[in-house]
């Protein structure tokens, strides 16, 4: 896949996992990995990312005398998962017609 | 490995990096080790899951900007004794002009592969334009009556045309070539800055 591409919708993958409830790192790999594998490595380069984009917010909470950092979402954040969806909704579209099996004549 | 002989290797390799970029870095990795543990794992496995340190150090590399990277080792970490700066003044002339030379050659061999491309970018227009040029004499030649010339020309011109085309496919590809070879370049530079193992 496009680098590029891959990246916009690791981001997304993101979002959508801390959208409910606020989570954490080990948490985010765990809820998205039925969907996406994804790297610890590169989870810390994408919640970075979406932090310098203000998408998400992050603070600390103290858990077994250890300290996890939480991932909140935006409202600049939750507009980018609407966008997400608007978009692909129009390019599952064209994907349909793109993909669509040949009639016989042609 | 243990979780502390994972974070102090991973540690010394980045030690030219930025020390608030690694710090950030390994507490993410800290957190993440403890939570594997939270979950049943060993310390080991836990370890094991975040995958070879020189995978981890390279990425970091390609994240971490390069004028920060730059910054970061410009600034001597010790100082330097009598002795060293004196040999430092005197040999000036030879370090200095060294330096400068393996720059020049460096860039100049950038540049050299962005002319050729350059050129053949100018090949492919200056196709066109004469592919046009025989077009238009071909019209000139037509209306003045001389038919086996205006069809040589157009010949030509059809020639021109099909090299020019060709032209600026290769100028595709060898840019695209040229773009993901700087990448390549950067990646490899950055990657200098880890630390070898002693």
């Amino acid at each position: 896949m496009d680098a590029q591409l891959k990246r916009g919708i690791l981001e997304v993958c993101v979002l959508r996992a801390i959208k409910n409830e606020d989570s954490y790192g080990y948490k985010i790999i765990k809820d998205m990995k039925p969907y996406i594998e994804m790297s610890e490595s590169t989870l810390y380069t994408i919640l970075k990312r979406l932090e310098n984009q203000e998408m998400i917010t992050v603070y600390t909470v103290e858990h077994n005398s250890r300290l996890r950092k939480y991932y909140h979402i935006t409202s600049i954040g939750k507009n980018r998962l609407r966008d997400f969806i608007e978009d692909w909704r129009e390019i599952m579209l064209i994907y349909k017609f793109v993909s669509k099996e040949d009639n016989i004549n042609d | 490995m243990t979780k502390i002989e994972f974070l102090n290797k991973l540690n010394s390799k980045l030690s030219n990096f930025p020390e608030t970029e690694v710090n950030d870095r390994l507490s993410f990795y800290i957190e993440m080790i403890d939570d594997y543990m939270d979950e049943g794992l060993t310390e080991s496995e836990a370890v094991e899951k975040l995958g070879s340190i020189d995978e981890i150090a390279e990425s970091i590399a390609g994240d971490i900007p390069l004028v920060k990277i730059a910054k970061k080792n410009l600034k001597t970490k010790r100082k330097l004794s009598g002795l060293e700066i004196t040999l430092l003044i005197v040999g000036f002339p030879i370090w200095f002009s060294l330096l400068v030379a393996l720059f020049a050659v460096v860039i100049s061999l950038y540049v050299s592969i962005w002319s050729v491309l350059i050129s053949i970018w100018a090949c492919g227009i200056s196709f066109s334009i004469c592919s046009l040029g025989t077009i238009l004499l071909f019209i000139v030649y037509l209306c003045v009556g001389n038919v086996p010339l205006a069809f040589m020309l157009l010949s030509c011109s059809l020639v021109l045309f099909g090299l020019s085309i060709l032209f600026f496919l290769l100028c595709k590809y060898l840019t695209i070539w040229v773009i993901k070879l700087t990448n390549k370049m950067l990646k490899s530079f950055k990657n200098l800055f880890i630390k070898k193992e002693e």
